[in-house]
């Protein structure tokens, strides 16, 4: 699974939503349009649809004059995502006190995992 | 009752703490010397000692015996008038004090209004509740969602393995995305959860292994008892250091009792099974955390110990768990030796009958002048109040230390409490302890009392710096005034003394009439307010969260008709000691009727 940070503030999501709702590239104007309720400018949608290219959330192509938006993960993947930082917060909270696992939920680097493969002689 | 449970909380607290930091100074030897098994079940000395008050009351020690307690045979008598004779006590109990005074819990909450005290206790309480509840529900969501999102298989090499090891446990395994590394989850029917990740059969055999024997070790159980005792000690962080020391142990001692017996080969897969399972969620970012350096060396740490392992020498086990016995014993004795000198005594009032025991001394010295039962009859709204003198014998021994003051000086009020509710039979709810300072302050705040004084009292003594000085007859008396009547003895000139009988009769005495000037039609918010300030002023584990209560009792209490008693009893004079002598059946009597 990829494991690259995901990143989608509580706006972002909002936009996201509708683009996975919708199933296919939309323009930023037909994103506010949906949004219509929310009462945000074409300009913060425009904005923020820039942020997420920049964050790699969202991919876009050029069709004529208008950028059409997709989401670069899906919505069950993101979900998962979000679920499993949920837990993970729970379990390091202090679940992990009250489980036993085989190691603590360790975050290392690919660095790492070499060094201590170096250190106790581990290639395989 | 509660404050009894919070004290005794806290005492665990401060000798766990020590006992904490013990081991941790200890940690680079005992961890190089006595293992990692050690390292981990050492830890559990310390749960026992925060979750266990103990009580052990120290037999007490010799008491000096000093000129001044010498005494000189009264002639009984029962009269109020003052009669001659009277041991030559010129300074009182000053050099009662040889017996080193006990740590005392209460006298360093002193200034610590009675009131304010049970917000402390509320506050704790709701604390540990509230910490127990919020963890146990992290726990309970998380098994929640983890449940919801994953599938269980078969696992026949579970079976196998378990139908092996003669383990009893059924455990269900469970797949799903959730979570990075397999779990053992579950005090009471344990599964054991696994990431999705594929894994080769020797993968898996080691993962099994692993986590079999936390389940054989009861290391869940070791872990929750660790919760539980943290939450009763949430305030105290090196309570929460040391469940981390006990949870980090934990792994490592499961490595090592999972690979001792392990060929390199072997060794080598069970580590790289663990990099693997790192590797999957491994991160990309560069930043560096300490977090991140923590979880590195933790694992360096493990593989160390796993590659490292041998066998320990049957001396050295031995040895470790002598030692271990040892460190326990030691703190659980420190821990009753202080607990016995603080714990307030139990005995709810049963609602209908109130027994207090008043211990009166004077400021700054140790020996208790005054000792009188006060029985309150809530239904009929009676008060009694029985006298007992100072050198009442407790028990048959005789002698000097056997006397209820000396076992005041030496173990407290605690102690008086048992002698009066074992020896005299008499149960005991509160105790309050009344220095002449206070009384002068409580004396104050009731805006002084009109009493007659017997006779002309004049005395000086310098060394004491005590000078009396108060006409006979009727006349407003004042706090200071108050205490020179209760502190009188005999005149300079001629010597009038009043015997220990008189004295004890004059203090009831003073009581009974200080009651009935003062709360007879006294309004509920008046009493309320005295009540309270009184308690403010005395030593007591009367809870001031009872006042209420017993104002709305005792608003309307005829306090004309109160009885005054003394134990009944004789003088007995027997080699040099006078002690007076307990006649059990007359106090069964006067009991049964008046203080039950």
């Amino acid at each position: 699974m990829k494991r690259d940070k995901i990143s989608i503030t509580e706006a972002e999501l909002e936009i996201m939503n509708v683009l996975w709702a919708s199933g296919e590239p939309m323009t930023a104007q037909q994103v506010s349009d949906t949004l219509h309720g929310k009462d945000w400018k074409y300009s913060t949608i425009a904005t923020l649809f820039s942020r997420m290219v920049d964050k790699g959330t969202v991919t876009y192509e050029k069709r004529g004059r208008f950028f059409y938006y997709t989401p670069s993960i899906n919505e069950k993947e993101y979900k998962t995502h979000e679920t499993k930082n949920f837990i993970s917060n729970l379990y390091n909270g202090s679940v992990k006190n009250l489980v036993a696992s085989l190691f603590e939920s360790k975050q290392m680097s690919a660095e790492d995992i070499d060094e201590i493969k170096k250190l106790f002689e581990l290639e395989e | 009752m509660m404050s009894q449970i919070f004290t005794s909380v806290l005492l665990m607290s401060a000798v766990g703490s020590v006992l904490i930091l013990v081991l941790l100074m200890l940690k680079p030897f005992t961890k190089k010397v006595f293992g990692s098994h050690w390292q981990y079940y050492i830890w559990l000395a310390v749960l026992i000692v925060m979750i266990i008050p103990l009580r052990i009351q120290l037999p007490s020690a010799p008491v000096e015996i000093s000129p001044e307690e010498l005494s000189i045979p009264e002639l009984q008598t029962n009269e109020v008038q003052i009669v001659e004779q009277e041991p030559v006590e010129a300074s009182n109990g000053q050099n009662m004090n040889t017996v080193e005074t006990p740590f005392k819990l209460s006298d360093t909450i002193k200034g610590v209004h009675a009131g304010h005290y049970n917000i402390i206790i509320y506050i704790w309480a709701t604390g540990a509740a509230l910490f127990f509840m919020y963890g146990l529900f992290k726990y309970g969501l998380f098994v929640n969602i983890l449940r919801r999102s994953s599938v269980k298989i078969s696992c026949p090499e579970m079976t196998k393995a378990l139908k092996e090891t003669q383990m009893k446990n059924k455990v269900n395994v469970y797949v799903t995305d959730f979570i990075d590394a397999p779990m053992m989850v579950g005090l009471f029917r344990t599964s054991m959860w696994l990431p999705n990740h594929a894994l080769s059969e020797k993968e898996f055999h080691y993962i099994l292994m692993h986590e079999l024997t936390h389940l054989k070790r009861h290391d869940l159980l070791y872990k929750w008892f660790a919760l539980a005792v943290s939450s009763i000690h949430w305030f105290n962080p090196l309570a929460h250091f040391a469940v981390k020391q006990i949870n980090e142990e934990c792994e490592i001692s499961c490595d090592l009792a999972v690979t001792t017996t392990m060929n390199n080969e072997d060794k080598n897969g069970y580590m790289n099974t663990i990099l693997n399972f790192i590797s999957a969620n491994k991160v990309r970012e560069q930043i560096f955390t300490t977090a991140m350096a923590n979880d590195k060396n933790q694992i360096i740490r493990r593989f160390d110990m796993i590659r490292e392992s041998s066998k320990k020498s049957k001396i050295i086990i031995t040895v470790s768990i002598i030692t271990a016995l040892f460190i326990l014993s030691i703190a659980m004795m420190s821990s009753g030796i202080l607990n016995a000198k603080n714990i307030i005594p139990t005995n709810e009032p049963d609602g209908n009958r109130t027994n207090i025991v008043l211990i009166g001394y004077v400021t700054g010295q140790k020996h208790a002048d005054t000792i009188m039962l006060f029985s309150l009859d809530n239904k009929n709204k009676d008060i009694s109040i029985l006298s007992i003198p100072s050198y009442t014998q407790i028990g048959n021994t005789g002698g000097l230390q056997s006397r209820i003051s000396t076992i005041y000086v030496s173990e407290g009020e605690n102690a008086v409490i048992d002698a009066i509710q074992s020896f005299l039979d008499i149960p005991v709810n509160y105790y309050v302890k009344l220095d002449t300072d206070s009384l002068k302050n409580v004396v104050d705040i009731m805006e002084g009392v009109e009493y007659n004084v017997p006779i002309k009292m004049v005395y000086d003594d310098p060394y004491q710096n005590l000078h009396i000085n108060l006409e006979k007859g009727v006349q407003k008396m004042d706090g200071s005034k108050i205490e020179q009547l209760l502190r009188f003895r005999n005149n300079n000139t001629p010597t009038v003394p009043i015997g220990h009988i008189e004295r004890d009769l004059l203090h009831q005495d003073f009581i009974a009439k200080l009651i009935r000037q003062k709360l007879v039609n006294m309004d509920v918010s008046n009493m309320t307010k005295l009540a309270l300030a009184i308690l403010n002023n005395v030593e007591t584990n009367f809870p001031a969260t009872e006042v209420p209560a017993y104002v709305s009792i005792w608003k309307d209490a005829n306090f004309n008709d109160i009885k005054t008693f003394s134990l009944p009893g004789e003088n007995v004079f027997d080699r040099g000691i006078n002690n007076f002598i307990v006649d059990h059946d007359g106090l069964s009597s006067l009991a049964e009727q008046y203080l039950k």
